[in-house]
């Protein structure tokens, strides 16, 4: 096939045309001649066996006569078939009963050799063996076979028929070749020539000639190839010629690209310098904010550390110094020397200036007259100043803070944070841990419910924190509990706040157990107080008591004298006897005066609402006023809480001695009230005598009176009672009076029972 | 009074005693006066059984050695004795003396006066009283 591949398409062409006739010729040649040898081979066998059959049939009387001779007769008639080459007949038994024999020459011979064994074949068959071809028949005679007929032929007709065949075929082959060849070298010019003008074309395209065309000889594919190549040829043309402009753009392009490149790396690199220089600045700042967040440092040790940072970020640090001034110290770099080059950045504190910091150059005078001092450096001197003056007023702030932590620190009161769900410990103060013998870490374990005795279980808590949201803060007493388990009062002061959407629970406690104890002492006290008191009492009471009974005896004796021994008595012991008992009665209300003093406070009513206008009408009945003096209730009196017997005893005592004092023919006696602030204040006024101011406070004195005793019998003891009734309930008694025209009482009662005000009651107590 | 059973006058001041021995002289009433002066020795009389007993009992409060409540008390927590009416006669006009003298079921009550006119006026209405109601009458 490579040979194929080399030669031209011309001789391609001729070449196919050739072969294939070649092959076309020969397949139909050897068909022809396969089927004639068939043929003739059927023919060979059919005469053979129609000779044989006839044979057979002329010696079937031989045969039967046993006449071997005119058997031999019959078989020598096959000379004239030059073919056949031998003949003979076999008897049923196989003996040979007549023979023929034909040698090379043509004469009839007897048999010399024969390379096929007869004797085997069937009867009525035929073999091809040994060159001969062998037919065999048998010969019948009345349905019995009497013998069989042997003929074998040399198939010489077959091998002349086959020369023939193969000659003629070959005489054939070869005309029609020569025919072919002839034809096709002139036929194949139609394809072939428009095909190489068409190579030749497209080699001298392919060189670069690009203008050259295809001739177009036909309409047919060729042509349309032709065409087809042309219109290539055309585009390849333009193509080219547009791709030419655009390598040529597109080198311009890329030679101002490359231009612009240059120019660019050369931006670079002056970028990546001044990159170096912020990189400087930036490391300066971060190293001031690492300086800064170091958590023991002071803000002198900053200021001390950052002359030299600064200065390492300057472009030309070997020859910069730099000075910080702050709060009139400096802290400065080991080179610092003042130049003229310099820059200057305050620090402020609060918009005050507490300092600032300066830079000088202390190197030679730059080349070309350029500043050595940058625009960028001035603004890291006023990044840092902006700095420092943030974290000089941090510091400030933070040491206020560290003030008013120090305060919480150090308080006297325990100071804790919990957190509102489970009371966990949040913070403690030093004065908690102390207190309660914890450490903080301890502490911060814990909850406030292992702490507050008043708070041992969930639902105590739970209250206590929904009292705390209703009401914000609370102030309870408690009991809290040392490590030891030794137990102090606290007074807790509980307040929920809220920060950052976080609620906690401040508390502030205070150990109230000296508190406690002096409240326990005073209560000690007071309990001593009362029982002296009480002890008083039941001794004013005895001793009243006790004075009492002789009292009536002397007065009983005395009566009895009068009435038993009137008659031996003068008139003189008659009077005499007269002021024993008088002088006996008013010892008695001495007495009474005294008892009725001590009953009050002693003696406890329930306390009730009284409505005075419905009481003063019943006290105006008992006073029982003479005709001639009027007594009026100016206004309507108020309901008060307290023992209906001592507020009777008030106005009775005030309005008898109104009545028991007036001087005037037409007495008038006025009661009324007002309000005055958290007290109602009445007043009971009278027109009688009047009282010298110098008496005001006499007056309220015991025993004392202003008249004597002969001219209004009194025991001085009314006022004294009214006092301390009304001081009892937390009042105060006064008068307001002018000589001869009358006098008014003032006392107050609280609107509000003011519960048991002991104070008052125990200065009421020892008054008495 | 209606029957003769003495009066028994508990008191130990004596002119006290001799203000009622007289106001039952000047009111002729003739039962018997027994006069004790504490309640020790009252109860000892009340519990001895040659003694009759008294149709009333006149007690002051105030007494040495067992005063007035006390003995009430013990009287009224005896089965035979606390049928006898008590009447309190006292100095003492304390509302508390009051209160505890009727708790323990007294028949009255009375502050004695320093008039002796006003005293003969309550003899006559205790009298009076005893005579009036119905009184437990054991023989």
């Amino acid at each position: 096939m490579s040979l194929m591949r080399n030669i031209s398409i011309r001789h391609k062409l001729t070449a196919i045309i050739m072969l294939t006739c070649a092959v076309i010729l020969l397949l139909a040649i050897t068909v022809f001649i396969v089927w004639a040898q068939i043929n003739s081979r059927h023919n060979l066998i059919r005469d053979l066996s129609a000779h044989a059959a006839m044979i057979g049939d002329n010696c079937k009387a031989a045969l039967a006569f046993e006449d071997a001779k005119q058997a031999k007769e019959t078989l020598s008639a096959l000379h004239v078939q030059e073919s056949i080459v031998f003949g003979c007949i076999h008897t049923p038994n196989g003996d040979v009963f007549a023979s023929y024999y034909r040698d090379k020459n043509g004469t009839t011979t007897e048999r010399v050799d024969r390379e096929v064994d007869i004797s085997k074949i069937p009867k009525d068959s035929h073999i091809f063996a040994g060159g001969l071809l062998t037919v065999s028949k048998g010969i019948v005679l009345d349905g019995e076979i009497i013998g069989t007929v042997y003929l074998q032929d040399d198939m010489r007709r077959l091998h002349s028929a086959l020369v023939w065949d193969i000659v003629v075929a070959v005489v054939i082959l070869v005309s029609v070749l020569t025919i072919a060849y002839v034809l096709t070298a002139n036929v194949q010019k139609l394809v072939s020539g428009p095909i190489l003008s068409l190579t030749e074309s497209a080699a001298r395209i392919g060189k670069g000639e690009l203008n050259h065309r295809v001739k177009i000889h036909s309409n047919d594919e060729l042509g349309k190839l032709g065409e087809s190549f042309n219109d290539m040829a055309q585009k390849l043309k333009e193509s080219y010629t547009h791709l030419e402009e655009k390598v040529r753009r597109r080198t311009v392009e890329l030679s101002s690209a490359n231009e612009k490149l240059e120019t660019e790396i050369v931006q670079r690199e002056q970028a990546q310098k001044m990159l170096e220089e912020r990189i400087k600045e930036i490391n300066c700042l971060y190293s001031l904010s690492r300086l800064v967040e170091q958590p023991q440092i002071t803000f002198e040790q900053i200021l001390e550390k950052m002359p030299d940072l600064i200065r390492n970020a300057y472009r030309h640090a070997e020859t910069t110094c730099i000075r910080i001034t702050f709060d009139g110290i400096h802290y400065q770099t080991d080179n610092f020397e003042k130049s003229e080059l310099s820059q200057y950045a305050p620090i402020k504190v609060h918009k005050n200036k507490a300092g600032a910091i300066e830079a000088y150059y202390i190197g030679e005078k730059g080349k070309n007259g350029r500043e050595p001092f940058i625009e960028e450096e001035q603004n890291l001197l006023d990044l840092v100043a902006e700095r420092l003056s943030g974290i000089a007023e941090h510091k400030k702030a933070e040491d206020k803070l560290a003030i008013f932590r120090n305060l919480i620190k150090q308080s006297n009161d325990c100071i804790f944070v919990i957190d509102p769900e489970w009371g966990r410990i949040l913070d403690v103060n030093d004065r908690t841990c102390e207190s309660l013998g914890h450490t903080r870490e301890e502490l911060l374990k814990t909850t406030i419910k292992d702490i507050d005795e008043s708070l041992t279980d969930d639902s105590s808590w739970q209250q206590l924190t929904l009292k705390l949201k209703l009401k914000g803060e609370i102030i309870q007493e408690g009991l809290y509990k040392r490590r030891d388990g030794t137990t102090f009062f606290v007074e807790t002061s509980l307040k929920l706040v809220s920060q950052k959407n976080e609620s906690y629970i401040i508390g502030v406690a205070r150990d109230t157990t000296e508190r406690k104890q002096a409240e326990e002492r005073q209560a000690g006290l007071i309990e001593q107080v009362e029982s002296i008191n009480r002890e008083l009492r039941d001794f004013a009471y005895i001793v009243s008591h006790d004075l009492k009974a002789p009292l009536r005896g002397i007065k009983s004796l005395t009566q009895w004298l009068s009435a038993d021994y009137a008659d031996k008595l003068d008139e003189k012991g008659q009077e005499q006897i007269k002021l024993l008992l008088s002088r006996a009665e008013r010892m008695h209300n001495l007495i009474e005066g005294v008892l009725e003093y001590s009953r009050v406070g002693r003696e406890k009513e329930n306390r009730i609402q009284v409505n005075l206008t419905e009481l003063l009408p019943e006290v105006i009945d008992m006073v029982a006023p003479p005709e001639s003096i009027a007594i009026t209730v100016e206004n309507e009196l108020p309901t008060v809480e307290c023992e209906p017997t001592r507020i009777r005893q008030v106005f009775q005592n005030l309005l008898s001695n109104a009545v028991k004092y007036m001087d005037k023919p037409q007495g008038l006696i006025t009661i009324g009230c007002v309000e005055d602030g958290a007290f109602w204040r009445f007043s009971v006024a009278d027109n009688g005598p009047g009282i010298e101011e110098k008496h005001f406070e006499r007056i309220f004195q015991m025993f004392q009176t202003l008249t004597s005793r002969d001219k209004f019998e009194s025991t001085g003891v009314g006022l004294t009672v009214i006092k301390k009734i009304v001081e009892m309930y937390g009042g105060k008694i006064w008068v307001e009076s002018q000589v001869s025209k009358g006098s008014t009482f003032f006392f107050t009662m609280p609107k509000q029972e003011m519960g048991v005000n002991k104070n008052a009651k125990l200065k009421a107590d020892i008054v008495s | 009074m209606r029957n003769s059973k003495p009066i028994l006058l508990v008191e130990d001041d004596i002119v006290d005693a001799m203000t009622v021995e007289r106001a039952l002289g000047d009111l002729e009433i003739s039962n018997q006066l027994t006069h004790k002066i504490n309640g020790e020795e009252t109860l000892e009389y009340l519990r001895s059984d040659s003694n009759e007993t008294p149709c009333v009992i006149l007690i002051d409060l105030n007494m040495p050695k067992m005063n007035g409540l006390e003995f009430l008390r013990l009287i009224k927590a005896d089965e035979t004795l606390k049928e006898i009416p008590v009447i309190v006669l006292t100095t003492s006009s304390e509302e508390q003396d009051v209160d505890e003298s009727f708790k323990l079921g007294v028949a009255g009550y009375m502050v004695k006066p320093i008039d002796y006119e006003e005293f003969l006026e309550k003899i006559r209405v205790i009298d009076s009283y005893c005579t009036l109601i119905e009184l437990p009458n054991r023989g």
